[in-house]
């Protein structure tokens, strides 16, 4: 379970940093190379009780690498490659594994509802989930449902001019199928606030919600074997902070932490990204 | 008994007289401009008919405001811009206390021709009067040019290059500390033009370590020129010559500016004026170490500005694109024709009808002069990518006028945007839209 969270969330973070809701423009590349430092010290249960871990923590690393095209004014090409190390470390009590590879790709398109005169735009985007790994028997650590998978999320966002400095949201709402037989179905939502506090220095808030539904019945506090959950939900902040080098190039670090959550893990993490337009 | 016959008969004529004055008088005051409220929403909201629309179409609601029933009729008349009326419709209106009239106007495209046509709606009730109109265009990209380009147009101008060449530009840059700002470097430019005629402006250059994009901003007629500050891209603005700044050959104003030496193509205003222009972009490249990146240039201007931007990408091919905002002094053969049908004649129709007629001009003379200065004349010669702003409802700007030039550009980046409701400006989307072309084109970051 808690290395499927993981990933979910270490893809989100880094879309939301990008201002995922705007438009590339027409002939522009945009990559978002990243990185992601998830711990894990106990989990929710299915009541929202936390346990903590009798031993050791759960760690991830998430390497991403995202990304788009604009093909036109209101068509953006979107894809992400990601590289994951999931290393349960001890929390069993019987030692510690870690499975580390490719994982789940994503390859979408983005079309803006919007005119090139809007400040505000709505946008519809689809996407294939594409799992680029075959996962290792238990107990080791998953990095993925291992399931082909399809995303459809409505996306709002703006700038405001002339207020205090140019303020911008960026709010997602979606759902995600994975194509197993027990899916499971995730409807998630991202809304994000940012502020540039100067020319150089920006800052951004996120709250990020997944609630997953599925007929697996595998619970967090099952202790036969190694396990993952489909039935979760969790709510995730994060603050993050973005330096601008030039005109093509920013910087961002942030911090992030679950704040609730059933049937999953709870951790927190960091995460560094750059974003590159050109 | 004649007499009396006769005093009858004009006491019969008071009581007729004063009943007519009576009822005309409650007639008038029963009109009442709140009785109805009114929305007209049009089928394409930029006001453009493409081959893809098969009709023109209006959708008018009324709501009666009143407790009373309001009785009338809609009376729709479509004119073409040469003031001929092409089509008429006459919808009764019958709105019960505070009711919604819905109707859908709408007229069958193939019944009109390429062009632009006024549609006027008054709307008539026994409590209300109100005369609405909208001006929209089918298939204007398909109207034919009327410009009239001379023979010797690019000797002409050849000659006036040449003769701009040869003047030493002088440039002087003064940085002007008392404006400058955080953000922004201001300072004051000076060059020397045709006729060693001192042309200054402003600069304004964001703060930054890296070559800024240069907006170049060309004067709108008889306006003076201030510092304009971005913190994207660097700012330079022009003083016309006679205003502002660049008046020491002295100054001109509103009335005679248009026809200062009109009398000969050698020396009318606008054959300097537009050297002066390109000295700008002159002063752009050669002043790169403003931190000015010479390869990154958008002219732009608004009204006399945005002809005036046209002239420059056209001669110009250092400019990267152009930006022309409500375009005036534009096809002014068309402007004529469809601007002398109009009541009150629109700028500058009347003043140069004046000069003419004061300097025994005719005409013919005058449009042998002005096709020489037309911006139609020079569309051909625009190869880079090009906005042009349009508002439909503009007399001094029209809208023929700016898609005849439009038409004949043969960049393979060209777009116009049509506002299709603003009689004084234009919308604030436009703005917008600018500034995300701006960023295309230059390959700004959004």
């Amino acid at each position: 379970m808690k290395k499927i969270t993981l990933l979910l969330v270490a893809t989100v973070a880094f879309v939301q940093i990008t201002r995922a809701g705007f438009p590339i423009g027409y002939g522009r590349w945009q990559l978002t190379p990243g990185y992601n430092f998830y711990l894990a010290r106990g989990t929710w249960d299915k009541s929202g009780n936390y346990n903590s871990y009798s031993n050791g923590t759960f760690n991830s690393h998430y390497i991403g690498f995202s990304g788009g095209y604009g093909l036109s004014r209101r068509l953006d090409f979107l894809f992400t490659l990601p590289i994951e190390v999931q290393l349960d470390n001890n929390t069993s009590g019987k030692g510690s594994y870690l499975a580390a590879g490719l994982g789940d790709a994503k390859l979408g398109l983005s079309y803006f509802f919007t005119d090139f005169d809007a400040l505000n735009h709505v946008s519809l985007t689809g996407s294939l989930i594409i799992p680029l790994y075959k996962n290792q028997p238990k107990p080791y650590p998953v990095l993925g449902y291992q399931s082909f998978g399809g995303e459809l999320k409505l996306g709002f966002s703006g700038s405001a001019t002339g207020g205090f400095r140019n303020p911008y949201y960026d709010m997602e709402f979606g759902v995600r199928q994975y194509f197993d037989s027990d899916g499971p179905t995730q409807l998630f939502a991202n809304i994000t606030g940012g502020v540039p506090l100067d020319d150089y220095w920006k800052i951004s808030g996120t709250l990020s919600g997944v609630n997953s539904l599925s007929t697996s019945t595998i619970t967090t506090t099952q202790t036969s074997g190694y396990n993952f959950t489909k039935n979760f939900d969790y709510v995730r902040s994060a603050f993050n902070i973005g330096r601008v080098i030039n005109d093509n190039v920013s910087i961002w670090g942030g911090l992030y932490a679950d704040i609730w959550g059933s049937n999953c893990a709870r951790g927190s993490g960091v995460s560094l990204s750059a974003v590159i337009k050109f | 008994m004649l007499h009396t016959g006769r005093f009858h008969f004009s006491m019969f004529l008071r009581a007729v007289l004063c009943c007519v004055l009576l009822a005309a008088t409650l007639f008038t005051f029963a009109q009442d401009p709140t009785s109805i409220s009114y929305k007209v929403k049009s089928y394409r909201e930029n006001g453009i008919y493409g081959p893809r629309d098969s009709k023109v179409a209006y959708i008018i609601k009324l709501k009666n405001n009143i407790n009373d029933n309001q009785k009338g009729d809609i009376k729709v008349n479509v004119v073409n811009d040469l003031g001929i009326s092409v089509y008429n419709e006459d919808e009764p209106i019958f709105i019960k206390p505070e009711s919604i009239y819905d109707k859908e106007i709408s007229i069958d495209v193939a019944k009109l021709p390429s062009g632009f046509y006024t549609i006027y709606f008054y709307i008539t009730t026994n409590h209300y009067s109100q005369t609405i109109y909208y001006v929209f265009a089918v298939e204007p990209d398909k109207i034919k040019p009327t410009g009239v380009r001379p023979l010797d147009f690019t000797t002409f101008w050849d000659n006036a290059r040449n003769e701009l060449t040869n003047i030493n530009p002088s440039y002087k840059v003064t940085r002007r500390g008392d404006i400058s700002t955080i953000t922004n470097d201001i300072y004051s430019i000076e060059f020397q033009s045709i006729g060693n005629v001192a042309i200054r402006g402003w600069l304004s250059v964001p703060k930054r370590h890296k070559k800024n994009p240069v907006l170049y901003t060309l004067p709108d007629y008889a306006t003076t020129a201030s510092p304009e500050s971005r913190t994207d891209m660097a700012v330079f603005t022009l003083d016309a010559r006679g205003f502002g700044n660049s008046a020491d050959m002295g100054k001109l104003d509103y009335g005679s500016y248009l026809t200062k030496d009109l009398y000969s193509r050698d020396k009318y205003i606008y054959r300097e004026e537009y050297m002066d222009c390109i000295r700008g972009i002159d002063f752009i490249c050669k002043n790169t170490d403003l931190n000015l990146d010479a390869t990154r240039i958008i002219v732009t201007g608004i009204g006399q500005g945005a002809s005036l931007a046209a002239i420059v990408a056209a001669f110009d091919n250092r400019v990267k694109g152009v930006i022309l905002d409500r375009p005036t002094l534009m096809d002014m053969r068309t402007m004529f024709a469809i601007g002398e049908v109009k009541n009150p004649v629109p700028w500058p129709i009347g003043e140069l009808k004046s000069y003419c007629n004061a300097n025994r001009m005719g005409l013919d003379n005058f449009f042998k002069t002005w096709d020489y200065f037309d911006p139609l004349s020079f569309a051909p010669m625009i190869k880079c990518p090009i906005l042009v702003g349009i508002s439909l409802k503009s007399s001094t700007s029209p809208p023929q006028c700016a898609y005849n030039f439009y038409n004949q550009v043969l960049s393979s980046k060209r777009e116009i945007y049509s506002c299709a409701d603003n009689e004084t400006g234009i919308d604030a989307s436009f703005y917008i839209f600018e500034n995300n072309w701006i960023k295309e084109t230059l390959r700004l970051p959004f």
